[in-house]
């Protein structure tokens, strides 16, 4: 009974909804619920509670799953599973760092790929980092374009190899694979040169 | 020739790489920071690379997503101050104990516990839900006083909500039920904007056998601690406990927090 009166309730429509509505209520009641995760969360990792930190873990997870939602990747009916997940996987790059820096040589403490596999999971790109992107992309040449749309696994589509793409291109697999590289070498440029960093 | 750090990250990040190449990137990685951020860097850009090429983010998508993260920062900055106001008694313990010995001195003790009210009444005080929440089928009735006082007080606009409120009890009559809604939201509108006696005297003002009247006791005990009247906040709450209503709990831990 108090909690329904007092907090307000959402059910996972109407925060979707809210969202793509850019609904400050319903934001507010999601940080809310997203903030009290991660103390939970950060609590199990740690001896003692830095505010900064989880408030920071909070927004940019409520971040992540508004751009995801954005995007239209949200299809699980459970945002506070998804929530949790984003939380974890911050959590774990944000240990695994620490890790990394104090004992970097351990192959028992530091696993290159599991935090990859985070990094990739928590998707935590910011809105001026996907436009430094997009921007780059298309600052590109179509064939670069073409080319790196093609060895780029998607969500559509599975990654040609550079054999593959090579015959398309009437180039050798070396030269597709090098031609890709310079590709991929001028947006990272472009990108650098909106002072956009992605990390 | 040598491989170049980006051809290397990127074939890893391609599974292009036997094992032992594996192997030695990854102590190459461990080796040195800014390569593992590199790593990062570049793993974050293959993953907005395929959602860009897949057609799922684009310039109207990155818009919509600033505008999201514009309005995240300023909840953000909200929360975290909140957050510091909660905590500050217990990062500056020291100075405080010190300061009470300080006040109990001088005798003036209501110094120290206004502040510890103040923090007791952010742990306890919860924002209300709006009535259009409570009872959704509610919003199908758009042209009632209650929708029209209920879509000031979603917006947040509780000056408004007030000033209505006053003039809307100058004029005709009110069904009785309605009152009781517009006048309970009018004592949470003026809590919302810390005028706190006012909202105590609008929570009377809800009977007991009316709707509301348990949030209105609740809310009324938190608006006496705000105002540091702790006697009749006190007393309200063991009214509370002792009639064993849904805010029994939390009544009787804020009574152990003040006493």
């Amino acid at each position: 009974m108090i909690e329904d009166f007092f907090k307000r309730q959402y059910s996972e429509k109407q925060i979707l909804e809210g969202i793509l509505a850019n609904n400050s209520r319903v934001l507010t009641f999601l940080y809310d619920k997203i903030f009290r995760l991660a103390k939970s969360e950060y609590s199990h990792h740690a001896n003692f509670i830095d505010m900064d930190v989880i408030v920071s873990m909070t927004s940019d997870t409520l971040r992540v799953f508004t751009n995801k939602v954005e995007i239209g990747g949200f299809v699980e009916n459970n945002y506070k599973g998804f929530c949790r997940n984003v939380i974890r996987n911050l959590l774990k790059q944000e240990l695994n760092r620490k890790k990394l820096i104090l004992y970097g040589d351990d192959d028992e403490v530091f696993d290159l790929e599991d935090d990859l596999e985070s990094v990739a999971a928590a998707e935590t790109l910011k809105s001026a980092q996907w436009s430094a992107v997009l921007t780059a992309f298309k600052f590109l040449s179509d064939d670069c374009q073409k080319i790196i749309s093609s060895t780029v696994l998607s969500a559509k589509k599975e990654a040609l190899s550079f054999k593959e793409v090579g015959e398309q291109m009437g180039k050798s697999e070396g030269a597709a694979r090098k031609f890709k590289h310079d590709c991929m070498r001028s947006l990272k440029q472009h990108v650098k040169n909106n002072n956009i960093n992605l990390n | 020739m040598m491989e170049n750090l980006e051809d290397k990250i990127e074939r890893f990040l391609n599974n292009e790489m036997d094992v032992n190449e594996v192997a030695d990137f990854k102590n190459l990685v461990k080796s040195d920071y800014s390569i593992y951020t590199s790593v990062v860097e570049a793993a974050k850009l293959n993953k907005a690379l395929s959602q860009i090429i897949s057609g799922n983010v684009d310039q109207a998508k990155i818009e919509k997503m600033q505008s999201l993260e514009k309005t995240i920062e300023k909840i953000a900055s909200e929360y975290k101050l909140k957050q510091t106001k909660r905590s500050r008694p217990a990062v500056k313990w020291v100075a405080a104990a010190a300061l009470a010995v300080i006040i109990l001195f001088l005798g003036k003790v209501y110094l120290l516990d206004g502040s510890r009210y103040d923090t007791l009444y952010s742990e306890y005080y919860k924002p209300v839900n709006s009535f259009f929440n409570l009872e959704p089928n509610f919003k199908l009735k758009d042209t009632s006083l209650v929708s029209s006082f209920m879509k000031l007080y979603d917006n947040q606009n509780f000056s408004e909500y007030i000033s209505k409120y006053y003039n809307v009890s100058k004029g005709a009559k009110i069904d009785s039920s309605d009152q009781t809604i517009i006048s309970f939201y009018a004592g949470v509108s003026f809590m919302e904007k810390g005028e706190h006696k006012k909202a105590v005297g609008q929570f009377k003002n809800i009977k007991k056998s009316d709707r509301f009247y348990n949030e209105s006791q609740w809310l009324m005990a938190l608006s006496c601690i705000k105002e540091d009247d702790i006697k009749n906040a006190k007393y309200i709450l063991e009214t509370i406990v002792s009639n064993g209503t849904d805010y029994a709990d939390e009544a009787k831990s804020i009574l152990n927090d003040l006493n």
